[in-house]
């Protein structure tokens, strides 16, 4: 029984940034990198499930991205995870969610998972993508935005609730294996003990690049590309000005109008 | 002339609000030739075509289906059939739940251009381009989507103005396509109302942080609250010396305010930690004396000035 | 904290130079960063080189509030536009950075920040009252610093912003605040009428106002007489009543004429002031608002008798302001020690004054927020915050942390937490032993790092020496 979460690095920006020269992108400088959010709720249910099993599962973590992904990578691996797999290939420095798909349904050709998880979007881009287009990919049943899971391994079936709209949750019964995108709040991810994290800098790690997967930069082509990358002319916050009077006044104006009281 | 599809959502046999919001995206760049169809999946789409016929849509296509049920494997169906068929330039929907789960998987099956969470879309020459936020909507990025001849565009919802207005489009019906479903519908589960101090179940939320300074200072913002009618919350240090109850902290450490829609943050400068629990917040209001405060790199509205004067003069208007 | 002249020439202590040569190795630009401000300066070159490495790295401490105010002069020197911003919007750049930053090509947004910063100069504000955008001149009329000279220029100007702002300033004088409030509108005329600084006479034409918000203002300055108090306590308009209540410089037979008072705004208002006469404080104490109980619960000066009928309010939160009362009696706060609600008893367990027993009869609790309150309690004996601080959830272990009477093995445990924040306060901890400090080094999470390098580099800088070596090795 194995459990595969594909996990990401997401670049965190600080208030103040800069554009690259080609205006495609943020100036790298500016970026703090980091697991993503959900990410960490994606690997504690594979965690939780491994341990209520008395241990039967290997929770194998996998990540598309290049070393500075690696840092990712032994994050969810200190957690408890057995091992990882990271595949990069400069040919990737342009990757969407549909492409990093691609590389993802071959990783999980090659590690035959019983269960594949993500998270449900990652905290930068919020493509909300990645996971159902690997099921596309695979032909596998899938669920996005999963806020609770029944699944011990052996099951045929997995019980999820589907987080919708407004809270409401759909009860829904899918069919395993499936690929699952997590929602925060579905369980309280576990911190790393330090020995975890020393623990960590020695697991094995495979990493890959395209043609390791049989794959070339043509048959992972992106399904769309960026032209330009720009700050929003209404970025930062509007400065309510005038006497405290007035600003208290305008407060409670905006409270009213949302409040729609 | 060129074809555009939205793929309309129903919940239950209630039309998804948010499908005319497509539509109305998908009309910016729809041009006199060409033709926009709504195909709607449901255990009674001839009952739904009505909500469609908004102004613009020509042809509003039905697909009778079992049940209500929302089953992913039937959309996917659905979309890589008509979009092969009929080979439209666009295929919208709203970025719904639902889209969430279809979309991604409708897009690779087709190999199509994809994009989600579409903020605008235009047409650049023959080039279709479409907007998105990034890097935690710190940016906008125009997408183009070369040398495809199809592509999917979920519609970010509360962006476009829903499509109004009345046409009179043609009703085509389409069979269901033959399909496995893999998952299947056991029932729903209202949110929980926790009663008692609920942070990820409040919309609206007034959070004190250390500008507080003092014990003494907490209950006048307990009152303050309870007379705009939100719930408490407040940051880290609070909580940790004890002033208010860990239940009401939000942040990494604490609560995640998960249904919250107005967020005023007072007093709080805004750490890592406290971000992590309410910078999803759509509308977050900082009031700190200090202007670079990090709170406010992240607040729609920002007042520069001292939480207690403002909480004074704020409780004369509620 | 700066080393002393000569200081360079004196031998770097061994154990400081350990220190350094760790940090060095390790290139730990955060461990650097915590050790900068505590060493000699003949080694703080070697270090910048390291704090510095990167684009990154100056980006982030250019930001940063505890980079040491020499590092961010070091810094102004990069001219990049993203540095220079991220330091004039820094609260600990020094003034002399500050000038620095106004290059002749300084766009306006460093110019408006530099313009707003408590840390700049007369010099520099005076230069930037000229400045052509009005937005950088509005910005000084509102630094908290600025002089009434440079505001009385700037209100030349007539912009409405200058003027409210200028009202606010606390270095606004009588001359200049008469000048405002007979050039400008009722917003002013208010911001005006509550500044300390206004003269006699102004407060006087204020009370003649029919204005509602002047007289609201007015009625909330520290330095308005008793005479125009007691009338403003009476004004038909409640919100003037509710700021009159609300100043500080009530009297407590004001507050008696106005026992009734009509509107519960101003009755909870006189339910919180200290200077409340008892027998007010036990009518008060028997009201129908129950948010006039809470404050009245909370008022030391509320009789005992009367704190005992509000300990058993049937509301939760008036009983946790009784317990939350200075002048709570021991033997109430043992009663509350066994209240149902949870926020009731963690009231009693913050109390360091509470009585052992009290104390004593919280131990079994199992609430998140009762055993928070023993862990930080610096009577919690010790095999309960043993317990706290082995407890599943990381808000309730973190108690201890900052718990200074918490034991060295306990503060050593924390230092290993798996949540970080804990670790970066066990880290600060005083019982911590130097050689787990000097552990810390190692943490994956800079913020440790940073606060054990501080830690041990004050620890061997400090005047006077050394630590006995000794020290270095207990446990």
């Amino acid at each position: 029984m194995k459990i595969l979460v594909a996990v990401k690095q997401v670049s965190v920006l600080d208030d103040e940034f800069e554009m690259r020269d080609d205006g495609r992108d943020v100036d790298e400088d500016f970026f703090e990198k980091d697991l993503n959010e959900f990410d960490h709720f994606a690997v504690e249910e594979a965690l939780l499930i491994k341990e209520a099993s008395g241990g039967e599962a290997e929770v194998v973590i996998v990540t598309v991205g290049d070393d500075d992904a690696d840092d990712a990578l032994r994050t969810a691996l200190a957690k408890g995870a057995e091992r990882g797999v990271r595949v990069w290939d400069d040919s990737l420095v342009d990757a969407d969610s549909v492409t990093i798909a691609k590389v993802l349904a071959k990783v999980v050709e090659r590690e035959d998972p019983d269960m594949v998880f993500t998270g449900a979007q990652s905290v930068d881009f919020g493509h909300a993508a990645t996971g159902m287009a690997l099921a596309g990919l695979l032909g596998w049943p899938h669920a996005a935005v999963v806020s609770k899971l029944d699944f011990k391994p052996g099951d045929e079936n997995a019980t999820i609730h589907r987080e919708l709209e407004g809270g409401l949750e759909e009860i829904m019964s899918v069919t395993c294996p499936a690929v699952l995108s997590i929602q925060l709040g579905i369980n309280q991810p576990r911190y790393a003990s330090l020995r975890g994290i020393r623990q960590a800098r020695q697991k094995p790690v495979d990493e890959l690049d395209l043609s390791d997967l049989g794959l070339s930069a043509e048959t992972v082509k992106a399904a769309s590309r960026v032209r330009r990358m720009y700050a929003p002319e209404r970025g930062q916050a509007e400065i309510i000005e005038g006497s405290v009077a007035e600003q208290a006044a305008r407060l409670a104006e905006i409270v009213k109008e949302l409040r729609g009281a | 002339m060129a074809e555009i599809l939205v793929v309309a959502g129903q919940r239950d046999g209630v039309l998804h609000p948010a499908t005319l919001e497509a539509v109305a995206a998908a009309r910016t760049v729809k041009t006199g030739g060409d033709s926009l169809a709504v195909v709607i999946i449901s255990a009674d789409p001839d009952g739904l075509a009505g909500a469609l016929s908004v102004e613009g849509v020509d042809e509003v296509i039905t697909v009778k289906a079992g049940s209500n049920d929302f089953q992913p494997e039937l959309v996917e169906a659905v979309v890589v059939a008509l979009a092969q068929a009929r080979e439209p330039s666009l295929i919208a929907t709203a970025h719904s739940v639902d889209a969430w789960s279809f979309a991604p998987s409708a897009a690779v099956m087709l190999g199509s251009g994809f994009a989600s969470d579409v903020l605008a879309l235009k047409s650049e020459g023959s080039d279709l381009i479409a907007t998105r936020a990034g890097y935690a909507e710190k940016v906008l990025v125009d997408l183009e989507f070369p040398g495809r001849e199809t592509t999917l565009l979920t519609i970010r919802t509360n962006v476009f103005e829903p499509a109004g207005g009345s046409s009179m489009p043609k009703l085509t019906a389409m069979d269901a396509p033959a399909c496995e479903t893999s998952l299947n519908h056991l029932g729903w589960k209202e949110p929980a109302d926790a009663g008692g101090i609920d942070i990820p179940g409040s919309d609206f939320i007034l959070s004190i942080g250390r500008g507080v300074s003092d014990e003494g200072n907490v209950e006048q913002f307990l009152e303050l609250a309870d007379e705009m009618g939100a719930t408490l919350g407040c940051s880290r240090p609070v909580a940790d010396n004890g002033w208010l109850a860990k239940a009401r902290q939000v942040g990494q450490s604490g609560q995640l305010a998960a249904n919250c829609r107005l967020y005023i943050a007072m007093g709080i400068s805004g750490s890592v930690q406290h971000q992590w629990g309410m910078k999803h917040i759509e509308n977050i209001v900082a009031v700190n004396t200090d202007p670079e405060a990090s709170i406010f790199s992240i607040a729609r509205y920002g007042i520069v000035g001292d939480m207690f004067e403002i909480a004074e003069e704020l409780e004369n208007h509620f | 904290m700066t080393a002393q002249p000569g200081a360079a020439a004196m031998a770097v202590p061994d154990e400081s130079r350990l220190l350094i040569d760790r940090v060095l190795e390790a290139r730990d630009p955060y461990a650097a960063l915590g050790a900068y401000p505590f060493v000699d300066r003949s080694v703080r070159p070697a270090l910048e080189a390291v704090i510095l490495a990167t684009p990154r790295l100056k980006l982030i401490f250019a930001a940063a509030a505890y980079t040491p105010p020499d590092l961010l002069d070091r810094i102004s020197i990069d001219a990049r536009k993203a540095l220079q911003l991220r330091l004039a919007k820094n609260p600990a750049t020094p003034p002399q950075t500050l000038t620095r930053l106004l290059r002749d090509d300084a766009c306006e947004r460093i110019r408006r920040y530099v313009a707003a910063h408590p840390r700049s100069d007369r010099a520099t504000m005076s230069r930037l009252a000229d400045d052509t955008s009005i937005d950088v001149r509005r910005a000084v009329a509102g630094n908290p610093n600025v002089p009434a000279g440079i505001l009385a220029g700037l209100v030349a100007d007539g912009d409405g912003q200058i003027a409210r702002n200028a009202a606010r300033g606390p270095f606004a004088d009588e001359e200049l605040l008469q000048a405002l409030w007979d050039n400008g509108d009722r917003q002013v005329r208010a911001e005006i009428a509550t500044h300390p600084n206004c003269a006699a006479g102004l407060l006087e034409q204020a009370e003649a106002t029919a204005d509602k918000l002047i007289l609201r203002k007015l009625a909330s300055n520290p330095a308005l007489g008793s005479s125009a108090l007691t009338r403003l306590t009476a004004d038909d308009d409640e919100r003037v009543r509710v700021a009159a209540a609300r100043n500080a410089a009530v009297a407590g037979g004001l507050v008696e004429e106005s026992d009734y008072e009509p509107s519960p705004k101003v009755r909870r208002i006189f339910a919180r002031r200290r200077s409340l006469a008892p027998e007010i404080a036990v009518r008060l104490a028997a009201n129908p608002d129950s948010w006039v109980r809470r404050w009245i619960a909370r008022n030391p000066v509320v009789p005992e008798g009367t704190l005992r009928c509000l300990a058993d309010d049937a509301v939760m939160e008036v009983r946790r302001s009784a317990a939350r009362n200075p002048a709570c009696p021991a033997s109430l706060l043992m009663t509350l020690a066994g209240d149902p609600a949870p926020w009731v008893r963690s009231g009693v367990a913050m109390r360091e004054d509470a009585p052992q027993a009290a104390i004593e009869r919280l131990l079994d609790d199992q609430h998140p927020d009762v055993l928070s309150a023993l862990g930080r309690n610096r009577q919690t004996p010790t095999a309960t915050l043993d317990a706290i601080a082995h407890h599943a959830d990381k808000d309730v272990r973190r108690a201890v942390a900052f718990n200074q009477c918490a034991p060295a093995d306990l503060a050593a445990h924390l230092a290993e937490d798996p949540y970080p924040l804990n670790r970066v306060i066990a880290a600060g901890h005083p019982s911590l032993a130097l050689a787990r400090v000097r552990q810390l080094l190692d943490d994956p999470e800079p913020q440790v790092r940073f606060t054990a390098a501080a830690r041990l580099a004050r620890q061997w800088n400090r005047p006077g020496g050394a630590p006995a070596a000794s020290a270095l090795n207990h446990e």
